[in-house]
């Protein structure tokens, strides 16, 4: 899976802004914390559930399961959204 | 003798020429040397919406505390949030008026943004939309139908608001300013905005393309808005940015000597040069790219002090309501009678009308003066002298 085309991130004042640049008025922005920004430069590239939490286990110091539901829950707002292709 | 400026505006002023990304950036920072008091300083930057501005200079300061730093900061992020909330409302609105083949700029806000280094971060409040006259009729009906409902009570005479459900204020504009008190200055706008409309361009603003006006429009937009709000309350030290990083776009020659001809002819020289005098002594704007002198620097510390006592659209006392383009009586009754024409701009129109209007106009002032403005009628017409006399010296209106 990855994100799909037409997405951009602007890093500044310290938070992630993610744009839809080809959508008009309504859920055309939405920001990111640190880790979701964290996922969301992984998921620039074709990549899987597994690679993602080796790598989020790598940089965050968290429990396996802790992570695993939280990555879980990420990638299905993120499909609800219909901003990954799988 | 009391000092012109206080150490915290010294600071902010200092900081926002940091922040605006001229070439003197490695100037001293002195708000690293000496601790100012930076609960004021956020006060001060409030009051002008220039906040967000300071976001870097914020960021890397080692003299500010956590929680003031903290307060302020959170505020940025809540510009970039809103920034973009805009922006797409912007897209939203301009292309809904394009599928109706009704030609449209962008002006102010979001347009304007785009000339600063982080566009995000300068602080916007509405959208403002500039249509031609003939069509306003079916984009008020386009806006509506879209769910964005007109507001009741229209308190200008060069556009119509809108509220969106969300509380977003749009402003659809027929002129760039409201009618200026000489009837000549009037006509040459009035004329102005088919050319506006043919030169205008398409530009990505924050990853979005939007209709904006070519740069010598957009100047001429920027300092008409400010002597507009300047001849009345006020206005902020976040309008002295906007001219100081518009000179900064690569600009054409044919497009300074352009702007040169409107403002020429629009006999706003004196307007214009004060306020640059301002920005190169103050924000760092490089004199060299500006085709006009800038002016004494008396004059441009008496103009700084009076914007920085207005705050943002002159919101900081009751008292400022105008300021007149001389000194005299007979300046005070010129300023009355437009004042008359504004406020009655159809029944206005009838000069047999006009004694009434005068009653109606001097009755309403002296009401409001002492119900909602809770101010005496003299400590008005005390500041409108005051603020007059730095306006005679600009010599409005005269070509």
């Amino acid at each position: 899976m990855k994100i799909k085309k037409g997405f951009e991130i602007r890093q500044l004042a310290n938070i992630s802004v993610v744009v839809k640049t080809d959508q008009e008025k309504e859920k055309a922005v939405f920001t990111l914390n640190d880790t979701g920004t964290f996922l969301w430069n992984l998921l620039g590239q074709e990549t899987e559930e597994e690679a993602l939490l080796e790598a989020f286990l790598g940089e965050y110091d968290v429990e396996r399961e802790e992570a695993q539901a939280d990555i879980r829950e990420y990638i299905d707002t993120l499909s609800a959204m219909e901003v990954l292709e799988t | 003798m009391k000092e012109l400026l206080s150490y915290e505006e010294i600071c902010l002023l200092g900081m926002l020429k940091e922040a605006l990304g001229g070439k003197e950036t490695t100037a001293v920072r002195q708000w690293e040397e000496r601790t100012p008091d930076w609960g004021r300083i956020s006060e001060i930057s409030g009051k002008h919406a220039v906040t967000s501005l300071l976001y870097d200079v914020l960021d890397a300061s080692k003299t500010i505390c956590a929680q003031e730093k903290e307060r302020m900061m959170s505020g940025c992020r809540q510009t970039v949030l809103q920034s973009y909330r805009l922006l797409f409302l912007t897209k939203y609105i301009t292309r809904l008026l394009e599928k109706r083949k009704i030609p449209v700029v962008v002006l102010k806000g979001v347009s304007t943004a785009a000339f600063y280094p982080v566009p995000e971060l300068r602080k916007t409040g509405d959208i403002d939309i500039l249509i031609p006259e003939k069509d306003v009729g079916s984009a008020c009906r386009a806006i509506q139908e879209a769910g964005i409902w007109m507001d009741k009570e229209q308190r200008a005479n060069h556009h119509i608001a809108f509220t969106t459900t969300e509380g977003i204020s749009i402003e659809l504009h027929t002129m760039f300013a409201e009618p200026f008190d000489s009837e000549t200055v009037n006509r040459y706008m009035k004329e102005r905005i088919g050319e506006c409309f043919r030169r205008c361009m398409r530009e990505k603003i924050m990853g979005i393309e939007l209709p904006v006006l070519d740069r010598s429009y957009h100047a001429w937009q920027m300092i008409l808005h400010m002597l507009q709000h300047f001849l009345r309350s006020g206005f902020g030290v976040k309008l002295l940015c906007d001219w100081t990083v518009i000179w900064r776009q690569p600009w054409t020659g044919e497009e300074k000597e352009k702007l040169q001809e409107l403002v020429v002819q629009s006999g706003i020289r004196g307007f214009v040069e004060t306020v640059t005098g301002v920005c190169v002594k103050y924000l760092g704007l490089e004199q060299e790219l500006v085709p006009f002198v800038p002016a004494q620097e008396e004059i441009a510390d008496e103009f700084l002090r009076e914007i920085l006592d207005a705050e943002e659209f002159g919101k900081s006392d009751t008292d400022r309501m105008v300021a007149l383009r001389g000194t005299g009586a007979v300046d005070f009754v010129r300023e009355f009678h437009h004042q008359m024409r504004l406020t009655y701009p159809k029944a206005g129109e009838m000069v047999l009308l006009w004694p009434i209007l005068w009653v109606m106009m001097l009755v309403g002032f002296l009401h409001r003066n002492r119900t909602v403005r809770g101010v005496s009628t003299w400590r008005i017409i005390k500041k409108a002298a005051g603020r007059s006399r730095l306006v005679a010296q600009m010599h409005l209106f005269e070509r």
